[in-house]
């Protein structure tokens, strides 16, 4: 039997951070479906959803804050850079990986390390969404929680349908990147590996 | 026979005499600017004391001026003028009687909150109408009607401290839409120039469409329903844009100038959030497109609530109210390519268990 190599992956702040994120998620979710579907929904009051939906709105933002400044003092941001030489060539083996080898039990190429947390396809997909579509979401957000103190910023992207727009597809965006990431979240060493990993901060290798 | 004639011409005659003595002692507004086109005040009198000049221009521009309402028909207990007196009516007036004429609003201000305040008397119509200028108020915007009346005494924002962005609400929306319920109220679609900040006149606006008003329907709707349809306003959008005609249209909820619109309320004022930011909310029902030549007089054309619900009034949304459907088709399109990709790679991984069992155990 082949003994199991542990590494410790998720220090303390960044698992505060991804549950407290995940939790915000699915409550944004259920309150941005009663908002947006009023009339078809009724799970909770109009006024309801609206101030959960904004108050865990300021919850993720002031989570991301905590997050981009925990990456930065603590030099995990560099997890997230790509090696532009082997970034294409590890993304093809990671895709060929998720579509053919991993039902054919074949080893992840990537291997898990404090340093290199990501593979090359999470590094790509990590930087659109904690770099760009998680701050868009949130300034759309802040743009439809006070339309009179943004409008200036809402007029010069074309008006508010456009910002409701903008923030409804990144909605059902990041509904369908939790039903993936949770997926996902099954395919490390053992079907819990990553999941314990994020509970406890150590993860099983690959 | 001639003594049957006699009493015809008899008659006649008094007729006559009694026309030509109420005419030359009817009393005119002309009589009555005499003493108040100055701005005067007279302590001994009993009602108001000061603020008794009227602006003789102004009035005639008002709606009651410009309908030969003379100021007896109102102040209706002024039955002689003695000029020679030193006052020469009563100084002791009643209020001026605008129910003679406009008994519909006043039964429906008796049922409003204005008929009972809690700390003072009953609100007067001169209060909020100002009745010596009154105006038509079709072609006035939220911001005009608001300011005009409600907000001379109420400050609506200290009195909404539950509702989320006030400013927003109170901008699009009239007071009355909330607070007469029963009244019929309507979607106006005002072409606005962002660099004036003002409307643009209506003359300018169906010029710039290469038509008049009469014609203006016939270039719009091309399907000839009389209702212009969300793609109809789309065009029409694009053809403004083609000719260079800088605007947006500010979109605004406005109350139906009905004599119900006195029955302001307080406690069944409108106040759950869904009836407006619901999908199938009554408020989005009735649109129209609203444009009113130089001297105020008003064009309306019905628009299809679709319109709402489209691109072609970005700058208006409200919340579930008037989503866009292809918003949400293309999300749930995400939506369920995300469970696809999942349920699809898992049916995989799942039959293909066994073999990395196989694989596993050798």
């Amino acid at each position: 039997m082949s003994e199991k190599h542990m590494i410790y992956l998720h220090p303390v702040p960044l698992r505060i951070w991804h549950w407290t994120n995940a939790l915000s998620f699915i409550i944004l979710f259920i309150t941005g479906i009663q908002i947006r579907f009023s009339g078809h929904i009724s799970l909770f009051s109009f006024q309801g959803a609206v101030s959960t939906h904004q108050f865990f709105g300021f919850v993720l933002i002031f989570n991301y804050i905590f997050w981009f400044i925990f990456q930065v003092v603590s030099g995990q941001i560099k997890n997230f850079v790509p090696n532009l030489q082997t970034v294409i060539p590890a993304s093809i083996r990671q895709a060929a990986f998720y579509g053919y080898g991993v039902f054919k039990g074949a080893p992840n190429p990537h291997h898990l390390s404090p340093d290199n947390k990501y593979n090359a396809m999470q590094q790509q997909a990590y930087i659109a969404i904690m770099f760009a579509l998680i701050p868009l979401q949130l300034i759309t957000g802040l743009c439809l929680w006070k339309i009179e103190m943004f409008q200036p910023l809402i007029s010069m992207v074309g008006g508010l349908k456009i910002v409701d727009t903008v923030h409804v597809l990144l909605f059902f965006f990041f509904m369908a990147f939790m039903i993936t990431h949770i997926y996902l979240a099954t395919l490390g060493a053992t079907v819990l590996a990553h999941i314990k990993g994020m509970i406890t901060g150590w993860e099983e290798s690959h | 026979m001639a003594r049957s004639g006699g009493i015809l011409l008899c008659g006649v005659t008094a007729l006559l005499l009694s026309i030509s003595w109420s005419a030359a002692w009817a009393i005119t507004a002309d009589d009555c600017f005499q003493c108040h086109s100055e701005p005067f005040a007279r302590d001994k009198s009993k009602g108001l004391k000061a603020d008794l000049g009227v602006d003789q221009e102004r009035f005639k521009q008002s709606v009651h001026g410009k309908n030969d309402i003379g100021c007896v028909d109102c102040h209706a207990d002024i039955t002689e003028l003695k000029m020679d007196d030193a006052v020469p009516h009563s100084v002791d007036l009643g209020p001026a009687q605008c129910p003679s004429c406009h008994s519909d609003q006043q039964e429906a201000l008796a049922n409003s909150v204005h008929a009972k305040p809690k700390k003072r008397g009953p609100v007067m119509c001169w209060e909020c109408h100002e009745y010596h200028y009154v105006t038509k108020l079709e072609s006035a915007s939220v911001k005009e009607r608001t300011g005009a009346f409600c907000k001379k005494c109420h400050d609506p924002l200290k009195l909404h401290p539950w509702l989320p962005q006030p400013e927003t609400h109170f901008s699009v929306i009239e007071c009355p839409v909330c607070h007469v319920p029963t009244n019929e109220s309507f979607v106006n679609l005002r072409f606005w120039d962002p660099d004036h900040d003002k409307s643009l006149n209506g003359d300018e606006f169906v010029a710039a469409m290469g038509t008049d008003y009469d014609g203006f329907m016939s270039v719009v709707d091309k399907s000839g329903d009389n209702v212009i349809s969300a793609s109809e306003f789309w065009s029409m959008m694009r053809r403004l844009d083609d000719k260079d005609v800088e605007g947006k249209f500010h979109v605004e909820m406005l109350a139906d100038l009905q004599p119900g619109i006195h029955a302001v309320q307080k406690t069944t004022a409108i106040r759950k959030c869904e009836e407006c930011h619901s999908s199938n909310s009554r408020f989005f029902e009735n649109v129209t497109l609203f444009l009113h030549s130089a001297d105020g007089t008003p064009h309306r054309y019905v628009v299809e609530r679709d319109a709402l619900e489209s691109f072609s009034l970005s700058g208006f949304y409200a919340l579930a109210g008037t989503r866009i459907t292809y918003v949400d088709i293309l999300g749930i399109l995400i939506l369920m390519g995300g469970i696809g990709v999942v349920g699809l790679h898992l049916t995989i991984r799942i039959l293909t268990i066994p073999e990395r069992q196989a694989k596993k155990e050798h």
